[in-house]
C-alpha cells in the first residue's frame, strides 16, 4: 500500500519536474485563485436574501413549499396543519433535537423507519443563492431524517439564511460535522429521456417552515 | 451488450451498428435536445460564467500542479477525522482493496451510487467476481444493472433506454412493478424496488466528486438523494476516487459546483451536495462505523506529465457529450470504454492504449462544440487532433485510409491537379445527384450511404466560383 503511495507521489513530483514550491509560496498562490468570491456568484441584486431564499425554493424546479410561522414553539401547530392539509395520519419522525416541543395531538416520534411517511427536522440554516437547506449531522439531528421521508417538513430560522454558498464555509462557520448536507428542493431524477421526476429517493414533497 | 466483450478496439462495428437502431436515435435526440436547452437557459441567468469557467480552470491548474502537496494534504486530514486513506496504481489494485475491506466488514451485500471511477476500474464486475451483491442505487443505473448493459452516458448511463424499453425491463424485474407508460410512476416502481435494499446492505459504496485537502472531506452530488442513503445505513462506507478529484478547500469546490450543475442538467445547484468528514462519531448512534477511501491514479500521472495534461480538469459534466454531433448519432457504447464522447476520446486512450483506441480520435467532426461548452475550458478539439497525429505518426491508421490521405496530399501539392479533379468530381457529383439536394447512394461510396445521405455540390467548386467572381469584377472596372 504504502509503495504505491510513494510511487504515485513520485511520479507526480516527477511529472512537475521541479521541486515543490515552499508551502507559504503555495497558500499565496492559492489565495490569488479566487481573487473575489463574488466573481462566481450569481447576482440578485433586486431580491433580498429572504425572497430569493423563497422564490428558489419553491421554484418549479425545487417544488418546497413554504410556511412562515413566528416561533420555534408554532412548529407542532404547523406540522398538525401540513398534515391535515395532505390528508396524512396524525403521526410524524421528528429529529431529537425537536423533541422537547409540544407534540401533544401529533404521534411523534425520534425513531424513524425505511418507509417515514413523514419526517420533522431542523436545518442549521438556508442559502438564498440555491434556495437550499443546510444540515448538519449529530447526535440531535441525524442525517436519515432528511431523506428517509416521502413528505420532509424541514424547519429553518430566518436569521440562518445566507446570501451565498461561501458563506456554509465561511472563516467563522464551526467545524465541519460528520456530514454537512445542502439539500437543495426534493429529491429527484431526469434519468428517463431527461424528464424531471419528484421523489426518486428521497422525499417526493418539502414543506419548509420558516421561523422568525 | 454485455460489459464483458466491450473494447474502443471495436468501435467502427459498433457504431455501423448503432446508427441503425431507430429507437436509440429517438433516445438520444430527445434527452440531449432536452440538456442543450436547460443549459442555455440557466447559463442565461449567469452573467458570471465565463469569469467562472476561467477561475474553475485557474483552481483545476493550480492543484493539478501541486497535487503532491494537496494529496498529502487530503490524507492528513482525513486520516485526522477518522478515515483510512488507501492508494492505488492500477484499477487491478483497487478493487482488490475494495473486495479486501468488503470482506473484512463480511458484506453479502452492497449498494452503491453512481461513480464514473467505480466504471473505470471494472469494480462491478470485481464484486461479481467475489461472489458480493451488488446493488446499484442510481435509477438510470439501476436500469442498465437489470439490462446488463453498461453506461452509456456518464451523467444519464441509460440515456439510450427510452420509457417503453425502461417499463419493459420493470416488469419483468421488479417484485411489484408499477407501470402506466408514465415515467414518474416507473421511478415510483424503482423507489420501491430500492428502498428495502438499502437497508440489508453491508456496506455502501460511492465515488467523490471532490476531495477537499483542507479538511479531508469528499464531496457527492446527487438529484436523488441516493448517496446519503447508500452510505449512511451500512456498516462500512468505501469511497473510490481519482487522485485528480482533489481540490485545496471548500470554497473552491463551490466554484467548481456552480459550474457543474449548470453544465451538467442545467440547473443552478444539484439536490443534494454532501461533504462527508469521516466515519461515526462517539456521540452518534447511526453512520458507518468505518470509512474508506481509496485514491487511484490508473493513468493520471501519466497523463500529468504528457500533453493530455488539461484534461486532468475535467469535472465529469458530460456537456462536451451531449453536444456532440457523432455521439448524438451513435450513442455511448460504441466507443467500448467507459467515458464517451470527446471526453471518452481523450480519455480512454490514456486510460488503456492508443493502440486499442486508435479509432476514438477519429470520430470527430472538429465542429469545436465541446471546447466551447466545456466548463473547465478544456481544449478538447486540439487534444483530438493531437492524438490523430500520434496515430498517424505511430502508424495506428489503416492501410487504405493512409494512402488515401497521401494520395490527397499528393494532389492537394499540385494546384492545377487539384482544381482539375476536384472539378470533375464536382461536376459527377452533380450529375449523379440530379437536382437533388442529397444523394442517398453513389458508387465507391457504399460505406457512407449505408447510415446516412450524401450531400450533393450546391453549384462549382470554391475555386471555379473564386474565378468567375474575378472576371466579373474585372469586367465592371474596366
Amino acid at each position: 500500500m504504502s509503495g504505491a503511495r510513494a510511487r504515485i507521489m513520485a511520479r507526480i513530483a516527477e511529472a512537475r519536474g521541479e521541486p515543490l514550491p515552499s508551502a507559504q509560496a503555495i497558500a499565496a498562490e492559492r489565495a490569488a485563485l479566487v481573487p473575489d468570491a463574488s466573481a462566481t456568484q450569481p447576482t440578485f441584486t433586486e431580491q433580498d436574501t429572504l425572497t430569493r431564499f423563497e422564490a428558489m425554493a419553491t421554484s418549479e424546479r425545487l417544488t418546497a413549499t413554504v410556511a412562515h410561522i413566528g416561533r420555534l414553539e408554532d412548529v407542532p401547530g404547523a406540522v398538525a396543519a401540513y398534515l391535515t392539509y395532505k390528508g396524512l395520519p396524525a403521526e410524524a419522525a421528528i429529529a431529537p433535537v425537536l423533541a422537547d416541543l409540544d407534540w401533544s395531538g401529533i404521534a411523534a416520534s425520534t425513531a424513524i423507519t425505511p418507509n417515514q411517511p413523514v419526517a420533522v427536522t431542523l436545518a442549521e440554516g438556508g442559502v438564498a443563492e440555491t434556495g437550499s437547506l443546510i444540515f448538519r449531522s449529530g447526535p440531535e439531528t441525524p442525517m436519515l431524517h432528511n431523506f428517509l421521508g416521502l413528505h420532509h417538513i424541514a424547519v429553518v430560522r430566518k436569521d440562518g439564511i445566507r446570501r451565498y454558498l461561501e458563506s456554509v464555509f465561511g472563516p467563522d462557520t464551526p467545524p465541519l460535522p460528520r456530514i454537512m448536507s445542502l439539500v437543495t428542493g426534493t429529491s429527484g431524477t431526469a434519468d428517463i429521456e431527461a424528464v424531471n421526476i419528484r421523489g426518486a429517493h428521497g422525499p417526493r414533497y418539502l414543506h419548509i417552515l420558516m421561523v422568525g | 451488450m454485455s460489459t464483458a466483450v466491450r473494447s474502443p478496439a471495436n468501435f467502427k462495428r459498433d457504431a455501423a451498428e448503432a446508427v441503425t437502431k431507430p429507437s436509440l436515435k429517438i433516445a438520444l435526440d430527445r434527452t440531449t435536445d432536452l440538456l442543450q436547452r436547460r443549459r442555455i437557459d440557466v447559463l442565461r441567468a449567469y452573467p458570471e460564467y465565463e469569469a467562472t469557467r476561467e477561475i474553475g480552470a485557474r483552481i483545476k491548474d493550480h492543484t493539478l500542479a501541486h497535487l503532491d502537496h494537496y494529496l498529502a494534504e487530503f490524507e492528513r486530514n482525513a486520516t485526522a477525522a477518522g478515515a483510512v486513506v488507501h492508494w492505488a496504481e492500477t484499477p487491478e489494485e483497487a478493487c482488490r482493496i475494495v473486495i479486501d475491506l468488503c470482506r473484512q466488514a463480511d458484506a453479502k451485500s452492497v449498494t452503491r451510487v453512481k461513480s464514473m471511477l467505480g466504471e473505470e476500474i471494472g469494480l462491478p464486475d470485481a464484486l461479481a467476481a467475489a461472489g458480493i451483491e451488488r446493488v446499484e442505487t442510481d435509477l438510470a443505473e439501476h436500469i442498465i444493472q437489470l439490462a446488463d448493459e453498461p453506461p452509456s452516458h456518464i451523467v444519464i448511463p441509460a440515456m439510450h433506454k427510452t420509457r417503453e424499453e425502461v417499463a419493459d425491463l420493470f416488469a419483468e424485474h421488479h417484485r411489484e412493478p408499477k407501470i402506466d407508460g408514465e415515467v414518474g410512476t416507473l421511478v415510483e416502481s424503482a423507489r420501491g424496488e430500492l428502498r428495502p435494499k438499502y437497508v440489508a446492505a453491508d456496506v455502501g459504496i460511492s465515488g467523490a466528486n471532490f476531495l477537499i485537502a483542507s479538511t479531508g472531506s469528499i464531496c457527492t452530488v446527487t438529484n436523488e438523494g441516493n448517496a446519503e442513503l447508500t452510505t449512511e445505513l451500512p456498516r462500512m462506507h468505501i469511497v473510490t476516487a481519482g487522485i485528480e478529484k482533489i481540490v485545496p478547500e471548500p470554497e473552491h469546490a463551490l466554484v467548481l459546483l456552480r459550474l457543474l450543475a449548470r453544465s451538467a442538467l442545467g440547473t443552478e445547484f444539484t439536490q443534494y451536495t454532501s461533504f462527508f468528514t469521516g466515519p461515526r462519531r462517539a456521540d452518534e448512534t447511526v453512520g458507518p462505523e468505518t470509512m474508506h477511501i481509496v485514491l487511484v491514479d490508473n493513468g493520471r500521472t501519466s497523463m500529468l506529465a504528457s500533453e493530455m495534461r488539461t484534461m486532468l480538469r475535467c469535472i465529469r459534466c458530460g456537456a462536451c457529450i451531449n453536444h456532440c454531433p457523432v455521439y448524438g448519432a451513435i450513442g455511448g457504447h460504441p466507443y467500448g470504454a467507459t467515458y464517451p464522447g470527446p471526453m471518452g476520446s481523450v480519455l480512454t486512450p490514456a486510460l488503456l492504449s492508443l493502440e486499442v483506441a486508435k479509432d476514438l480520435p477519429h470520430a470527430c467532426t472538429l465542429n469545436g462544440r465541446c471546447a466551447e461548452v466545456c466548463p473547465v475550458k478544456i481544449p478538447l478539439p486540439d487534444l483530438i487532433r493531437s492524438l490523430r497525429d500520434d496515430t498517424w505518426r505511430r502508424k495506428l491508421v489503416p492501410k487504405p485510409a493512409r494512402l488515401a490521405v497521401q494520395g490527397w496530399a499528393w494532389v492537394a501539392a499540385r494546384p492545377a491537379l487539384y482544381r482539375l479533379v476536384s472539378g470533375m468530381t464536382n461536376q459527377a457529383l452533380r450529375l449523379w445527384a440530379r437536382g437533388r439536394p442529397m444523394i442517398a447512394k453513389l458508387p465507391l461510396a457504399g460505406g457512407w450511404t449505408k447510415g446516412r445521405d450524401f450531400p450533393a455540390p450546391t453549384g462549382p467548386t470554391f475555386m471555379q466560383q473564386y474565378k468567375a467572381q474575378q472576371k466579373a469584377q474585372q469586367r465592371t472596372k474596366r
